[in-house]
């Protein structure tokens, strides 16, 4: 996976791409909250692994910036990474947006469990956006199911959903069809 | 004392963490020197400026470079003048960082060993 690394020791940002790149990954590494933001913004990745204590934008409020942009675009899967420890403190963290808290000195083999997991959600992720993209339609009266599971004509669901009205003509074809036999009538 | 037993660091797990690569464990021996000299200044100054939270960022910092190399006895010197500080204490003794630098600088003798012999 493509991981946005945000750490501001050198050290531990060194440490920890040399671990995530083992791991298969493709480690970007930046030294602030505000340079990840502009790494989100730019090039987009669908993992961050975040260092909570730093200078200017902390790791909590990186989380809750990046859920305040959580939007239709592809989700991010934030890991806190922090030697704060205690359940008030992963309380905290996940409240500020974090999908998973992970206590440093970072540990091999836990890192990788959590990012398999991170790949897992965002697959499952994908896949539940995949089918609201689906719209369940009536083979006969073409009706359309909402989310609700109430039925209604497809006019009404375009309106509601997608704030677009529809104006109605007829196509050649079923002018042909349906209205053309009745002219002479 | 054994040549693979080291007691400043936890070596196996270093070496396990980094794939063995010891020109690696090299480069980071280089990155804790220069980056603790820089934090112990920050401390230093920070407890000369009774400054508690930069006393907290600096030791927290120390501490969390320090645990790296699993180095037990630095990261928990490192963790009680952070715990000072965040008590709002400013009152941390010359020769508890001194102590500090001198345990950073045994980590980082050891590492470049560490990175040369194996």
């Amino acid at each position: 996976m493509r991981i946005l690394l945000v750490e501001d020791d050198p050290l531990t940002r060194s440490m920890v791409a040399h671990i995530l790149e083992r791991l298969g990954h493709e480690a970007i590494a930046v030294a602030s909250g505000a340079e990840a933001l502009r790494a989100l913004r730019d090039y987009g990745y669908p993992v961050v692994v975040t260092d909570w204590v730093m200078p200017d934008v902390d790791g909590l409020e990186l989380c809750r910036r990046i859920r305040q942009g959580d939007g239709d675009g592809p989700y991010t899967y934030v890991i806190v990474l922090t030697s704060r420890e205690g359940k008030e403190r992963y309380l905290e963290a996940m409240d500020a947006g974090a999908d998973d808290f992970i206590n440093k000195p970072v540990d091999v083999d836990r890192l990788a469990a959590r990012l398999r997991a991170a790949e897992r959600v965002l697959g499952l992720h994908q896949e539940v956006k995949a089918l609201r993209s689906l719209l369940p339609m009536c083979s006969y009266c073409k009706s359309v199911r909402d989310d609700a599971g109430r039925w209604k004509r497809i006019e009404e669901h375009l309106h509601e959903r997608e704030d677009a009205d529809v104006s109605h003509g007829i196509c050649p074809t079923c002018y042909v069809v349906h209205v053309k036999p009745h002219l002479g009538e | 004392m054994s040549d693979t037993v080291d007691p400043l660091f936890d070596r196996e797990t270093l070496l396990d963490h980094v794939g063995h690569d010891v020109a690696f464990v090299a480069e980071l021996a280089e990155i804790l020197d220069q980056t603790a000299t820089r934090h112990l200044a920050a401390l230093r100054a920070a407890v000369r400026a009774g400054d508690a939270p930069a006393i907290v960022l600096a030791a927290h910092t120390l501490k969390g470079a320090l645990a790296n190399f699993r180095a037990h006895a630095p990261v928990e010197l490192a963790r009680s003048m952070e715990d000072a500080g965040a008590a709002g204490s400013t009152s941390i003794p010359d020769h508890d960082i001194d102590r500090l630098e001198g345990m950073i600088r045994d980590v980082t003798h050891a590492l470049r060993r560490l990175s040369v012999r194996t």
